[in-house]
């Protein structure tokens, strides 16, 4: 702690106090910076992938390995979410954390609606530019206006969604769950496990998935199998010893996890390079293929854990680079996750619009993303100061009442 | 996703006519020499958008070597509109054809499933297939599994069987993907689609026809803008993109079916 400014240290006092999801405070001196770290990284890379038009998007995880920045978002706000209203049931009781999750769930559900007003006076925009013979034909945007009635009601019922909106649905219904998981979590952690293992598999086995709107489309994550990672990680959370356990310096499992890392590398890069898919015999190609986002493919699962392993292994609780000013940035952004992934999704969708109607070019995609990060990184430090300047003026208030009586 | 041996022989065949061409100067659009080629200026891309090094189209071959005509079958989910259907690529299609085919019959027909996502198509694809029998499929999909967020899995699986059925009953097959503009790639996410029919014609046997990409890139080097308010400049992108497709198609077709002819012989 010895060379970070003095922010880290309020956000984590203003983390004690709220007992919000901001990555949680931990007991002072305990607290997993890592946790920050990557979670603000994965925002960082969301951000980035939610621009189409956005070249610098190559230099995410998504095209070097099997999984993205989905999984490591998913599995930090199960840990994260564990720990946090973990600590709330234990000292408020079970109404109080339903009701903070329930309030959580609120704020994104309110999100949601707002980002998809903004995509509807995208769409407005686009079918009146759109009244061309060219589109009209193939693509029809203008039916979405046909039936607006159904299509506000199913937006309400997140069944109507727009492009690379699919992340927050995910994490609403995964918050929805958290009040109901978390008493069996303390009792029976293990059980919890194996539960949402069974849906997992039997979600994969079953084909089940929620509904969209326009008929016959299906969640783009799929809430059943991806509440497994989230699961996983409020389960580890929960575990010390089984975290320890999995995580104990181990050369064949280091071995192992760097192979597999690096055979994904391989199948990442045989998606671009017709050459390199030609390498891989047919028998292969037949087990490995498709390999399934929606839902949450095993090959993907296996790839974040050796990801973790690797990582986790480098980076040791106490690296000292995680309290460096450079890393600063990514740690604040991971710590208020919430609102910066909410605000991430607007930024990319307003990034978006800059490059298709203003300028395309590779320096503009190169200054939406700077300026992009550097709005969230702005936005989670505005947070921090707003948190910790709350919980002074809240403790001062009954200070001066008592100095007046 | 099979088929590999079937793909080596042509390859093969690529490597040897990419030698060949560097040393005779011949002028198919696999070896990038565009000089005498019959695409417009305005049409052309690079090779690294479009190219067919590494396809033939052997079944096509075949059949306009024993004097059958060129027949080939368009199947798409377009809703036909009220304007005169000259207009469309099919009609270029046939046109450009026949100027770089002299003397064969081309017969192109269009079959509208309109709306149909690719799992829906699949069945009457099939079917006009083996009623009509034509010797070249053109099937242009993905659109409305993109816009209606279907199932990637269920989109591949349908492709899959299509591309399965189609040569099965002895046609040869090009997938065409979406149309590309940068207001509907912002609300309809088109990559998974996209990269799962690129991805198959790196494997299977058919040819894709990157539209999107062709789109896109005319689009990036400023020769079409589809943001133009005015009516006359809407028929004349519509009327540039389907000209420009329908040469740059045929175009592959033709140096595709001399790719498999160098491969026979």
């Amino acid at each position: 702690m010895t060379d970070t400014p003095s922010l880290p240290h309020t956000a984590r006092m203003a983390n004690v106090r709220t007992g919000g999801d901001r990555t949680g405070g931990h007991a002072a001196g305990d607290r997993d910076v890592r946790l920050d770290f990557f979670r603000g990284l994965a925002l960082w890379f969301i951000f980035v992938n939610h621009i189409p038009a956005n070249q610098i998007s190559w230099l995410t995880p998504r095209n070097f390995g099997l999984s993205d920045a989905t999984e490591i978002f998913v599995f930090i706000s199960g840990y994260t979410a564990a720990m946090v209203y973990g600590r709330t049931l234990e000292r408020a009781g079970f109404p109080m954390t339903a009701a903070q999750v329930l309030h959580r769930c609120w704020t994104l559900y309110v999100t949601y609606i707002i980002l998809f007003f903004a995509f509807t006076a995208q769409i407005a925009y686009t079918a009146r530019v759109f009244e061309s013979p060219l589109f009209t034909e193939e693509m029809g945007i203008a039916s979405y206006f046909q039936d607006p009635v159904t299509a506000l009601t199913q937006a309400l019922l997140l069944k109507f969604r727009p492009a690379n909106l699919d992340v927050l649905p995910l994490y609403i219904v995964l918050m929805l769950a958290l009040p109901l998981l978390l008493p069996a979590l303390r009792r029976r952690p293990l059980m919890v496990l194996a539960g949402s293992g069974i849906l997992y598999l039997a979600a994969r086995a079953g084909e089940w998935n929620l509904p969209t709107h326009p008929d016959g489309g299906v969640w783009y994550f799929n809430p059943f199998a991806w509440q497994f990672l989230f699961v996983t990680g409020a389960v580890l959370q929960r575990l010390p010893g089984l975290r320890a356990a999995l995580l104990r310096p181990r050369r064949p499992v280091m071995v192992a996890a760097i192979l597999f890392l690096a055979l994904s590398l391989f199948l990442a890069l045989s998606w671009q390079f017709a050459f390199l898919h030609r390498l891989l015999p047919n028998w292969l190609t037949d087990i490995l293929y498709p390999i399934s986002k929606t839902d949450l493919d095993p090959l993907r699962l296996a790839h974040f854990c050796a990801l973790a392993y690797v990582v986790l292994r480098l980076t040791p609780f106490d690296a000292p680079w995680l309290r460096t000013s450079l890393a600063a940035p990514v740690v604040e952004c991971g710590r208020q996750s919430l609102h910066v992934f909410c605000v991430g999704v607007l930024l990319s969708f307003a990034a978006q619009t800059v490059l298709v109607h203003v300028n395309g070019s590779l320096s503009a995609q190169f200054l939406v993303t700077i300026f992009g990060i550097s709005a969230m990184v702005l936005l989670s430090r505005l947070l921090t100061w707003y948190q910790s300047a709350e919980r002074a003026r809240r403790q001062q208030a009954p200070a001066a009442r008592n100095s007046r009586a | 996703m099979r088929r590999r041996a079937g793909r080596r022989l042509p390859l093969l065949a690529a490597a040897l006519l990419m030698g060949m061409s560097a040393g005779a100067g011949s002028q198919t659009l696999a070896g990038s020499v565009w000089a005498e080629s019959l695409v417009d200026e305005a049409c052309r891309v690079p090779d690294s958008v479009l190219t067919t090094v590494d396809a033939g189209l052997p079944r096509v071959r075949e059949r306009i070597d024993s004097g059958l005509p060129l027949s080939v079958l368009i199947v798409n989910s377009v809703k036909p509109s009220t304007r005169p259907p000259a207009s469309g690529y099919p009609v270029w299609l046939k046109g450009e054809l026949k100027r770089r085919l002299p003397g064969r019959r081309i017969e192109v027909e269009v079959m509208n499933l309109p709306g149909a996502a690719a799992p829906a198509m699949l069945e009457p694809l099939l079917r006009a297939v083996g009623e009509r029998q034509p010797a070249l499929v053109v099937w242009q999909t993905g659109t409305v599994d993109a816009m209606r967020n279907l199932d990637p899995e269920s989109f591949g699986g349908a492709l899959n069987r299509g591309i399965d059925g189609v040569v099965r009953q002895g046609a040869d097959l090009v997938i065409m993907d979406m149309q590309y503009s940068m207001h509907t790639a912002q609300l309809i996410d088109f990559a998974p689609y996209l990269s799962y029919m690129a991805w198959l014609s790196q494997n299977a046997e058919v040819f894709h026809f990157p539209r999107y990409d062709i789109m896109r890139h005319w689009v990036e080097t400023g020769r079409v803008d589809f943001g133009e308010a005015d009516v006359q400049a809407k028929q004349d992108a519509y009327e540039f993109v389907h000209r420009c497709v329908g040469q740059l198609l045929a175009e592959s077709i033709v140096s595709m079916i001399d790719h498999a002819r160098r491969a026979a012989h």
